[in-house]
């Protein structure tokens, strides 16, 4: 937040709330900010929360890298280009940077319609942009080759089992009951993804760009599909979550910001970097969209719907957004233990044995070890008839 | 294509898709399970005990219609000897509730069961008519669910009743895990999903009056602090109760309140509508969330977390001057609410952020504790200094401050509150004096009425 307020000059009171001297560009939480001074405060909540991080602070031993997954969206793109910069001044001060960066793209195109057309163009754009980096970009039918999902498949798609990983995911998605269940897969595969990279390339935790407006989203449409004794995991920052992700910690570095206010930087950064991200028709304000959320997928999908929802709860209301995401913070998660099973596709621990009062459905009955899945799982992923 | 058959009786033609688990049933064998059903939550939460005497909190609408035929023809099945009775509040709602009081007449005639009718007038002094024309259309919602409330409690006191049951869906519930989360009260989360939402003030140590009366009067006379909720249908899709009362004839009144809701719940109904729309399951994995979350609020148990062991601890919960939500009468009024609600809690946490980084942060203490809270979290107190709250107190917590410090700081323990009783009216309150009361203080204030009618039992 933009700070010293304080005697405010009357004859200045058009001018940006923080510096006194420039136009405002953006109004900020209700404070009219000029363009240096948004940036800046953008900057700032993001470096001050990595400034937290344990592992940003630069080490004797050998340089950790971490994964920065690259949706080609408005956030991920900002949160390289923050990180990019702050590493540059690592090296200007102590010749040195804490932590170096893996980018990685995960290519959606033959599983998603809504995937960005011709990502490699923008990757190598972005590339020649922010060249200290490790650059990667792999298609999602790569996690096929992960033993436990091709288990996990093969037990869905029992009947024809397909040749190609594209075909594969191609067929399991189109055999999922609805669209929110092909959108929940293909995240819970992604993440698997991510994990399974991340392993492989001995990358020790995962850098995203969520906004506190994503977190919020997830903090619902967890809810309502029925994982709520995952928030804690979902909202955690960092080592909190690690034992959800196979051990791999994701971060989130963005989270102190609104989606909107990612947006409008996107716009207002110095060169702009909406040229080398999707840029997002949506609704109403039109640029102020980070991602494409196709008005089909806004009415068909519960994501789609937590959305379009803090959409307009972020244009009024934007503290709730990041008080949902406090209070879901608030709930103390269960430590698994050992012996807690996991939910083969998205690592939660599944709750054996329990049953809504007299609904008759037991979660985990005649089930055997591996292909457990969750109680959310189980619903986008339903026993094939 | 041969019509589908019903999954169940295999023989009959399937006329009801359901929407839990998209079965399909003939309208038979749909309405014994969905009887079946509500009997396995009433027998699996051990909820009644033979011989008891329940009262089912009768709306006229059809949740707490269908609430009434169900335990009554459960009850006759099951010889479970319940002694079952009509309890109605008349909040004096001109076009609403005088027709929906003619409804609960005729259900009570219908099904053979007493009916007692409770009115605000009588209680308060004010009917929610008068209400409306002192203070306009916003915020009524409120005044209604406080009173409501205590009417309920007031009205089984009145009865010798020590358990009241409500109406309350899956849908409801479901709206009130999301509205919850949205307004980021953890309390009010963790009690959403429990079948029972408040439990007899004697059963727990140290909440009794200063004569010793445990809220039970001498005689056997139930007080009004003495009186246990629960809702029975609350896995019950609102669609299948409505087809239920459709396919068993019954009749309720249907045209919801007038009054619009408060902007939180307002918000999460239209979600959960949505939701419903979008995947028909979630309605019930929101509720399932919603337990799972409740396991996961700090201090839940009320202090006994971990302690007692029990994973249906949680049903045993206080609730203290709160409102009725969201069933019968007010509060089943569609559409979005002025939408201040949301504002006044913007502007809030606005504030609270500016006075953070301003590094004065104006510190909103919970009330503090007032002397020794055990392990056990009650212990009654000793008078030190004088209290604003005359009888003995238990501790409960009460909804944490949104007030978080530092961003994503170490999880905040919800603030504790004393719960005593209403030093006007008896009343369980965590304040000396009681939310109905305040209201009516203020309604007082510029047309001086009566008080509250103090119940004879409880003097
Ligand atoms: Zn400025
Ligand atoms: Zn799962
Ligand atoms: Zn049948
Ligand atoms: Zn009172």
């Amino acid at each position: 937040m933009p700070g010293r307020r304080g005697q405010a000059d009357p004859a200045k009171a058009h001018l940006c709330r923080r510096c006194q001297e420039n136009e405002p560009a953006v109004t900020v939480r209700t404070e009219p900010l000029c363009r240096n001074c948004f940036i800046n405060y953008i900057h700032t909540k993001v470096v001050k929360r990595v400034g937290g991080y344990k592992f940003a602070v630069c080490h004797s031993t050998a340089q950790r890298t971490f994964l920065l997954p690259l949706s080609l969206g408005a956030s991920s793109l900002t949160l390289l280009h923050i990180l990019d910069g702050y590493l540059k001044g690592q090296i200007e001060r102590t010749g040195r940077t804490g932590f170096a960066l893996h980018v990685l793209h995960i290519d959606t195109s033959s599983a998603s319609p809504h995937a960005p057309t011709d990502p490699g163009s923008l990757l190598s754009k972005i590339q020649d942009r922010y060249p200290a980096h490790t650059y990667s970009s792999i298609p999602l039918s790569d996690i096929l080759s992960d033993p436990s999902v091709a288990d996990l498949i093969s037990a869905y798609l029992s009947s024809a089992p397909p040749t190609t990983p594209t075909s594969t995911l191609t067929t399991l998605l189109s055999a999922l009951p609805s669209p929110t269940s092909r959108a929940d897969v293909l995240q819970a595969l992604q993440t698997k993804l991510l994990i399974s990279f991340a392993v492989r390339h001995n990358l020790s935790a995962v850098l995203l760009g969520h906004s506190t407006t994503t977190l919020a989203e997830r903090v619902l449409a967890e809810t309502a599909k029925g994982r709520g004794g995952s928030l804690p995991f979902v909202v955690a920052d960092g080592e909190g979550n690690a034992e959800g992700n196979g051990g791999v910690p994701f971060y989130y570095p963005m989270r102190d910001l609104l989606r909107k206010e990612i947006v409008a930087h996107a716009a207002l950064a110095v060169p702009p970097l909406t040229g080398l991200c999707v840029a997002g028709t949506g609704t109403g304000t039109g640029k102020e969209r980070e991602r494409e959320v196709p008005v089909s997928m806004k009415n068909s999908t519960i994501d789609g719907l937590m959305v379009q929802y803090f959409e307009g709860v972020e244009r009024e209301y934007p503290s709730i957004v990041a008080n949902v995401v406090r209070t879901a913070g608030k709930l103390v998660g269960e430590g698994a233990g050992e012996k807690a099973v996991r939910c083969a596709l998205c690592g939660m621990v599944v709750a054996l044995g329990e049953d809504l009062h007299g609904q008759g459905v037991v979660e985990g009955e005649g089930e055997e070890g591996t292909g457990r899945l969750c109680h959310g799982c189980k619903r986008s992923l339903p026993k094939a008839v | 294509m041969p019509p589908q058959l019903c999954t169940h009786c295999k023989t009959a033609r399937a006329q009801i898709l359901r929407p839990k688990n998209h079965s399909r049933l003939c309208a038979a064998c749909f309405t014994s399970v969905f009887e079946s059903e509500v009997a396995a939550t009433i027998t699996s939460t051990a909820l009644f005990h033979p011989g008891e005497r329940i009262a089912i909190g009768a709306s006229g609408g059809k949740d707490s219609c269908v609430l009434a035929s169900v335990l009554k023809t459960l009850n006759d099945r099951y010889k479970w000897g319940l002694d079952l009775v009509l309890l109605s509040v008349d909040e004096g709602i001109t076009g609403y509730r005088d027709h929906s009081l003619d409804a609960v007449r005729r259900n009570a005639k219908e099904l053979d069961l007493p009916l007692h009718i409770v009115s605000y007038e009588e209680l308060y002094g004010w009917s929610m008519d008068q209400v409306v024309a002192q203070i306009g259309k916003k915020g009524n919602c409120t005044y209604c669910g406080v009173f409501r409330r205590q009417a309920l409690d007031r009205g089984a006191a009145r009865l010798g009743v020590r358990h009241v049951v409500t109406g309350h869906n899956a849908d409801d519930v479901a709206e009130t895990v999301l509205m919850n989360l949205l307004r980021g009260d953890l309390m009010r989360l963790g009690r959403a999903t429990g079948i029972v939402t408040s439990t007899p003030a004697a059963a727990v140590d140290g909440l009794k009056d200063a004569d010793g009366d445990d809220g039970a009067g001498a005689g056997g006379e139930v007080g009004i602090t003495n009186v246990k909720r629960s809702k029975p249908l609350m896995y019950a899709y609102e669609k299948e109760i409505v087809l239920y009362a459709h396919h068993k004839k019954l009749d309720y009144f249907s045209t919801e309140c007038i009054y619009s809701p408060e902007a939180f719940r307002g918000s999460a109904r239209t979600l959960i509508k949505n939701l419903e729309r979008i995947r028909p399951e979630s309605i019930l994995d929101v509720v399932r969330s919603g337990i799972e979350m409740a396991r996961l609020v700090p201090e839940a148990d009320g202090g006994c977390r971990g302690a007692c062991g029990a994973k249906g601890a949680k049903k045993e919960v206080i609730q203290p001057d709160d409102e009725d939500e969201g069933n019968g009468g007010c509060g089943t009024g569609n559409g979005r609410g002025s939408g201040g609600e949301m504002a006044e809690m913007e502007r809030k946490l606005l504030m609270d952020e500016r006075a953070e980084e301003m590094g004065t942060e104006t510190e909103i203490q919970p009330r503090p504790v007032q002397n020794g809270v055990g392990a056990d979290g009650v212990k009654g107190r000793q008078e030190a200094t004088p209290a604003p709250h005359p009888a003995s107190t238990t501790i409960v917590p009460v909804r944490p401050k949104k007030k978080d410090g530092a961003p994503r700081a170490a999880v905040a323990l919800p603030g504790k509150q004393t719960l005593g009783r209403c030093e006007r009216c008896g009343y369980l309150s965590s304040q000396a004096v009681c939310k109905a009361c305040v209201l009516l203080e203020g309604l007082n204030k510029s047309r001086p009425r009566t008080a509250i009618a103090v119940d004879a039992s409880h003097g």
